[in-house]
């Protein structure tokens, strides 16, 4: 089991799925609409994995696009909240990034500061 | 409700139905002068734009249209035809055509980026929501639906 507590140097991976198309071309970036949702930005910690098998464990799940990190520490210096969001049994790693410890939806200029900053760890040119 | 844009290569009409009613453009050659249209279709003679930018945005704002309910997981809705037809007025009154995406919040976001200068208009039913990112500007602020003319060409002046 994870610690609750999710570390700075921790990173957070989004799956980002090809439709609807949030994937902007000329850029080679996520649109900041990936990280737009009424739940909070659904991501899931590494929980000491290599990229590659996070990767995977995203494809075993969904069709996907590509796939970005961002360290818990960007988040937080973006002022944004990452919290564990364990789901017991299929997704142990499972976390949330919310606006601020009382609010859950981002605000526009933290959905793109994340789409910005993200690295890009997966992405399927395919599709 | 049929959800298909209707294409007349002839004409080069397009329009998307809303179920109640269609809304729609109809392309012209301004040089053009027999033509008939109705009061729910716009006339734009921009050549330019006829056949890249604002038509695919057409074809992405009738696929945001079509997106069902749970699209984006639990507790995701369909996208309203009142914000699809408020996005569809914004958009085909631009000159410049953004990117369009849909948002997991009931918004639809319109796109302009130059490099790394950035507008962004985030759209709900009852307001939208500005980022501007240019000029040595960073703000986000709630704009009107009669502002976004000017946001836009002052976004392209500055670049």
């Amino acid at each position: 089991m994870l610690p609750i507590e999710i570390k700075n140097e921790e990173a957070l991976y989004r799956a980002i799925k090809p439709f609807p198309n949030w994937w902007k071309t000329d850029t080679n970036r996520p649109s900041s609409a990936a990280f737009k949702d009424s739940r909070g930005v659904s991501v899931d910690r590494d929980g000491g994995r290599l990229p590659s098998e996070i990767v995977r464990n995203f494809q075993n799940r969904f069709t996907i696009k590509a796939v970005v990190s961002i360290l818990a520490g960007e988040c937080r210096s973006f002022g944004t909240h990452p919290i564990s969001a364990p789901e017991i049994p299929t997704n142990p790693e499972h976390a949330v990034i919310h606006c601020s410890p009382t609010e859950i939806e981002l605000t526009s200029g933290q959905a793109k500061n994340l789409s910005k900053t993200a690295k890009i760890e997966y992405l399927n040119p395919l599709i | 409700m049929s959800e298909a844009i209707l294409e007349n290569t002839s004409t080069k009409s397009l329009s998307l139905d809303l179920g109640t009613r269609s809304i729609g453009w109809a392309f012209v050659d301004p040089y053009h002068k027999n033509f008939f249209f109705t009061s729910e279709t716009r006339l734009i003679g921009r050549k330019e734009l006829l056949e890249n930018s604002l038509l695919s945005n057409l074809r992405t704002l009738k696929t945001i249209n079509g997106l069902p309910e749970g699209w984006n997981g639990e507790n995701s809705h369909a996208f309203s035809k009142t914000l699809i037809e408020k996005v569809f007025n914004i958009i085909s009154s631009l000159e410049a055509q953004p990117q369009i995406f849909p948002t997991g919040r009931n918004s639809i976001q319109l796109e302009f980026e130059i490099g790394d200068e950035y507008l962004e208009l985030e759209i709900v039913e009852d307001k939208i929501v500005a980022l501007i990112q240019f000029g040595g500007t960073d703000e986000e602020k709630v704009v009107k639906e009669s502002e976004i003319i000017k946001l836009v060409d002052n976004f392209y002046a500055a670049n």
